[in-house]
């Protein structure tokens, strides 16, 4: 009998870990059904509402991030990284630079949906042991979830990149992964601010060109192709003239590459008209990436080595998908914004296509998905809301270009290519600008986060309220200036686990111990403060890397 | 006998009043309006399947045509349809569709951002083949030989077919020579005549034989005329922009900018002119017709009205002509920014001291958000007029007003009849007629049949299920025809029947 019973329960436990390959429904769903069912739930595929996912948003202006909701008191603006006019030549003319003056919300959005940022973990925290944390950040959740995905027959984009958990090993010297997979890491330096480290996540981000842009004009894989190809593209988004590429021989491209006359090896490209190998003839222009582009990027946990160095951890908190599925040339978009406008000024609430599985689309072409930690750490797909919100940046912003923030960011050319490194990192500056980027945000928005809620950054390079730049001087690359103290990091990761457990992102994912003071819980587009123009500052998400970089 | 001839004539002219009165006159509501607007559903829902609108009881609603259909090549062996490369759900973009005098062919324009086309439907032979599109050179920024958002289509008195710009190409007006010819037969030429403008709603005078009206799609749009010099003859003629004579704004900003927010943009009017009579721009007035194949976001007729005065609106979409009870031609035109549907009661030339005869007319509010009553004397909408677009009127002269998009993303936009039964331009009541119900959609098209007064069809235009990449097999841009024959108020429809036998196009 006693056997029998250890047989049931192994063969409940098979089952127990069997995907289920239709996602459960929930009857008579709502915002708060759907975060219990979340918690409830154990598969890759998230619960579905009964209804039409759009019918039960929780906030259907998530496309307003809970940094807009920042107490600017007049002074501080973190607003001008996201919102600006249009730069000449650029496909995003949504020209949002307004937005730092003016709130604009619509009704909806004028009461903050985030809830989470008022959420005292103070005590869930402590609860927590730095063991407790460290252990389950080491975790590798990312490696199961493809064979996961497969069980289910999951007909979006399934993870193909090996070993990604591991970080830079998954790549060689210049980036190029080592399962052949034909991703990229490129070394970028992450946005103000809340990607810094210093404010709770670590991130990566790879890049991947379509077939023809990896192969020559009869099909066969050319490394050759795919170096010029990727440097021609770097060039465009960056409107360069000319940029440096990792070695590439033009004799197997036949294509005078660095217009110096013969044909050899080429370390910089200035012949920027065409695509090489089999996309030659493929439509090109800048600050607009191929049909086909896809990125990957995971957002992780502030990790942590032996030695107290802070890097990615293995676990990924989210894996985040973008795929160009359909180009479009710049009248397009120009088009696309100005409907946008059209629906905002009738008080139209923002929407998106749902795609399924394949994400949602950002309206410009670009399919948006991803994954994310059920209640117990293990990736899950996204619900079409906690997907909705990636629209606030991949599409309803001025200063992306052609709705990516990253790669514009990279490392000016050959230098840039290979996985993130903040060690060694300059703070370069904006285009245009002369100061470094961080020294720059952190004087304009007087701390180091949006909502001015990381004492340990105003520790660091503050002095009586204002920038030190003293002390920024003693800081030698961006790792050093944005990086946190093994004990901020490990209360980040604690606060952020806090909300894996609740499964409510929908209501917010920034890792907050204690709840900002520097937030609005609600907003009056009349009385609310706003920033005076002396305040109001053009950006460009482009960097000035210095040449040696 | 001189007393029972005055009689005769008296009765014959009471009669005559009395018969275009109740022709053209409003009619009380004549369904019981909804009281909500409708949930979206998901990509090839049974709703969107079966029944993209929620209704008021007694109207049905039957697909005529729609892209999966088309585009099943064993369906429909040897039928076409207007789908430009990579354009998503926005692919073929059915819009405002023409019946012929005859009820037999729907023309179905697409208003796509290149490769903008007409197809032809035959009702009856349920066939579908797309008769004219650009090369798709639009794409790459081509547009010589190519065309953008063909979003006006109408049926001309002549037999041809009009097709214009709005947001994309040039702001041309394309005339179909012989609509009716095989597909490989069909002629077109551009007519240069037409000032240059995004083209969104055109329409012939039923009263003047000479002009056509038509409206430029700009929240600093205005509304023009171009007067034929020869009745029938659209390649020459003169063109006037209508300027409100107490608008002291901007002429060239928008509707709503600090400059014009105030001014006044109703009462009297007048019809400045931009050309002579043979087309010429007039002096300090810039040339109207300009083809700009470099800079696509000219429109020449647009800076032509700035030049001359013209009033600017929000957004002037569709143009409707009818008539007032006065008797006195009306055009109504929606300003989907505004939110408002206009009247302008066209009065014609009179004489004005010290200036001779002036083109005159008078501009009102019809309808809109702020303003009209809603479901009057009806159980109350939680609906709200949101981005009025295409009109419509029905044989016994009752406009109906299409919103442009969803009131929402998880709520479908409207159709609203706008209630005038005194027919004087000014409405009563906006009863909420129809709402759509399909994801990611809009209604566009909105056209009363000219042979069979009960039935209008409406489009479901750029669905998700357009774009196969993301649903596979979807349904696709939809015509789907509606009949009124069997709502409760039988009074109506008998009247509706009536009147329509002497109605010559659907509108």
């Amino acid at each position: 009998m006693k056997a029998l019973l250890i047989a049931l329960a192994a063969f409940s436990g098979t089952l127990a870990l069997a995907e289920d390959s239709v996602p459960s429904v929930v009857d008579h769903a709502t915002p708060e059904r759907m975060i219990e069912a979340l918690k409830a739930s154990r598969g890759v595929l998230p619960p579905v509402p009964d209804v039409h996912p759009k019918r039960i948003l929780s906030n259907a202006e998530a496309v307003v991030p809970p940094q807009c909701y920042t107490q600017t008191e007049a002074r501080y603006n973190p607003c001008y990284v996201c919102h600006q006019d249009p730069i000449n030549g650029r496909e995003n003319v949504l020209g949002d630079g307004d937005l730092q003056r003016d709130y604009a919300f619509s009704d909806l959005g004028m009461t903050n949906h985030w809830k989470n940022l008022f959420e005292d973990r103070s005590e869930r925290v402590a609860a927590m042991t730095d063991e407790e944390i460290l252990a389950y950040i080491r975790q590798d959740n990312y490696s199961e979830l493809p064979g996961r995905l497969r069980e289910v027959d999951f007909d979006g984009w399934i993870p193909d990149l090996a070993d990604l958990q591991l970080g830079d090993a998954a790549f060689d010297a210049h980036g190029f992964a080592r399962d052949g997979s034909g991703w990229v890491a490129f070394n970028y330096k992450p946005l103000p601010s809340t990607f810094w480290p210093t404010n709770g996540s670590t991130d990566d981000v790879m890049i991947r060109l379509p077939l023809a842009y990896r192969t020559l004009s009869d099909g066969s894989p050319s490394l050759d192709v795919y170096r010029s190809n990727l440097a021609i593209l770097e060039a465009q988004i960056k409107g360069l003239d000319s940029i440096s590429c990792l070695p590439v021989d033009e004799k197997a491209l036949a294509v005078d590459l660095d217009g110096n006359g013969t044909l050899g090896t080429a370390t910089r490209i200035t012949r920027l008209d065409s695509w090489t190998g089999a996309a030659a003839g493929e439509f090109i222009d800048t600050f607009l990436y191929p049909k086909g582009t896809e990125f990957l990027h995971t957002v992780r946990y502030v990790g942590i080595d032996d030695t107290g160095k802070i890097g990615v951890s293995t676990r990924m908190k989210e894996v985040r998908y973008l795929r160009k599925a359909r180009a479009a040339n710049k009248p397009v978009y120009a088009r696309r914004y100005q409907e946008e406008g059209y629906e905002k000024d009738a008080g139209n609430l923002p929407d998106y296509l749902g795609l399924g599985n394949k994400g949602i689309d950002n309206k410009s072409g670009w399919a948006v998905q991803g994954f994310i930690e059920n209640a117990e750490g293990r990736l899950r797909a996204l619900t079409f809301e906690e997907n909705f919100s990636c629209m606030s940046c991949h599409n309803a912003i001025g200063s992306t270009i052609d709705k990516t923030f990253a790669f514009p960011r990279k490392i000016d050319g050959s230098a840039g290519w290979g996985y993130i490194n903040l060690k060694g990192m300059p703070d370069a500056p904006s285009k245009g600008e002369r100061t470094g980027e961080i020294a720059t945000y952190l004087a304009r928005v007087g701390g180091g986060s949006e909502f001015r809620n990381n004492p340990e950054m105003e520790d660091r390079w503050f002095s009586r309220g204002r920038v030190d730049h003293q002390k920024l001087a003693s800081a030698k690359d961006v790792y050093d200036l944005i990086t946190p103290s093994r004990e901020r990091a490990l209360a980040l990761n604690k606060a952020y686990r806090c909300i894996v457990q609740d499964q409510d992102f929908i209501n917010g994912k920034d890792a907050t111990i204690s709840p900002p003071k520097n937030v609005y819980d609600a907003i009056d587009n009349d009385k609310t403060p706003t920033l005076p123009d002396d305040r109001v500052f053009s950006y460009n998400l482009l960097l000035e890397w210095p040449e040696s970089s | 006998m001189m007393k029972r001839l005055v009689t005769r004539r008296q009765l014959a002219l009471a009669a005559l009043v009395a018969g275009s009165a109740s022709t053209f006159a409003g009619t009380p509501t004549w369904f019981i309006p909804l009281t909500e607007s409708a949930p979206v559903t998901s990509p090839v829902s049974a709703e969107e399947l079966t029944s993209p609108w929620a209704t008021p009881a007694g109207i049905s609603q039957k697909n005529a045509v729609s892209l999966r259909e088309v585009e099943d090549e064993i369906l429909s062996y040897g039928q076409s349809i207007g789908r430009a490369a990579n354009l998503g759900s926005n692919a073929s973009m059915f819009d405002m569709m023409a019946y012929d005098p005859q009820g037999e062919y729907l023309f179905i324009p697409h208003e796509t951002q290149w490769s903008a086309g007409v197809t032809r439907y035959s009702i009856y032979d349920n066939h579908a083949e797309l008769i004219f599109q650009g090369d798709g050179n639009g794409e790459s920024g081509d547009y010589t030989q190519d065309f953008g958002a063909f979003d006006p289509c109408r049926f001309t008195p002549n037999g041809t077919l009009f097709l214009a710009e709005e947001w994309a190409g040039t702001g041309r007006v394309l005339e179909v020579l012989n609509p009716y010819a095989p597909v490989e037969e069909i002629e077109t030429r551009v007519l240069e005549s037409i000032p240059n403008v995004s083209h969104e709603g055109i329409n012939f005078s039923k009263k003047y034989k000479d002009t056509i009206y038509f409206v430029d799609e700009d929240n600093s749009g205005s509304i023009y005329k171009f007067v034929m010099s020869t009745p029938g003859d659209y390649t020459k003629g003169q063109s006037f922009v209508l300027s409100v004579d107490d608008f002291d704004g901007v002429a060239s900003e928008n509707w709503n900018s600090t400059a014009n927010a105030t001014a006044t943009r109703t009462g009297n009017a007048t019809w400045i002119p931009l050309t002579d009579e043979d087309g010429n721009a007039l002096p300090g007035i810039t040339d109207p017709f300009v083809d700009d194949f470099t800079n696509l976001s000219y429109r020449a007729g647009r800076v032509a009205s700035d030049n001359a005065g013209g009033t600017p609106f929000g957004r002037p979409e569709d143009c409707a002509v009818s008539h007032l009870r006065n008797g006195r031609e009306v055009l109504y035109f929606a300003a989907t920014s505004e939110n408002a549907v206009y009247s302008v009661e066209i009065l014609g030339k009179r004489r004005v001291r010290g200036a001779g005869k002036v083109d005159r007319a008078i501009v009102r509010v019809f309808a809109s958000e702020t303003d009209t009553p809603k479901n009057l004397g009806f159980d109350a909408t939680t609906a709200t007029l949101n981005s009025p677009d295409n009109l419509s009127v029905d044989a016994l002269g009752n406009v109906y007003v299409v919103e442009d998009a969803p009131n929402s993303s998880s709520t479908g936009g409207d159709i609203w009849m706008i209630r005038d039964t005194n027919s004087d331009g000014v409405a009563e009541s906006l009863d909420h007629f129809l709402s759509i119900r399909v994801d990611g959609s809009e209604a566009t098209g909105m056209i009363w049949n000219p042979v069979i007064p009960t039935e209008f069809a409406v489009n479901v235009q750029h669905p998700d299920s357009t774009d196969l990449a993301n649903v596979p097999n979807g349904l696709g841009d939809a015509v789907w025809i509606f009949n009124v024959t069997n709502v409760a108020d039988q009074k109506f429809v008998k009247r509706l029947n009536k009147a329509g036998k002497n109605r010559p196009f659907g509108e």
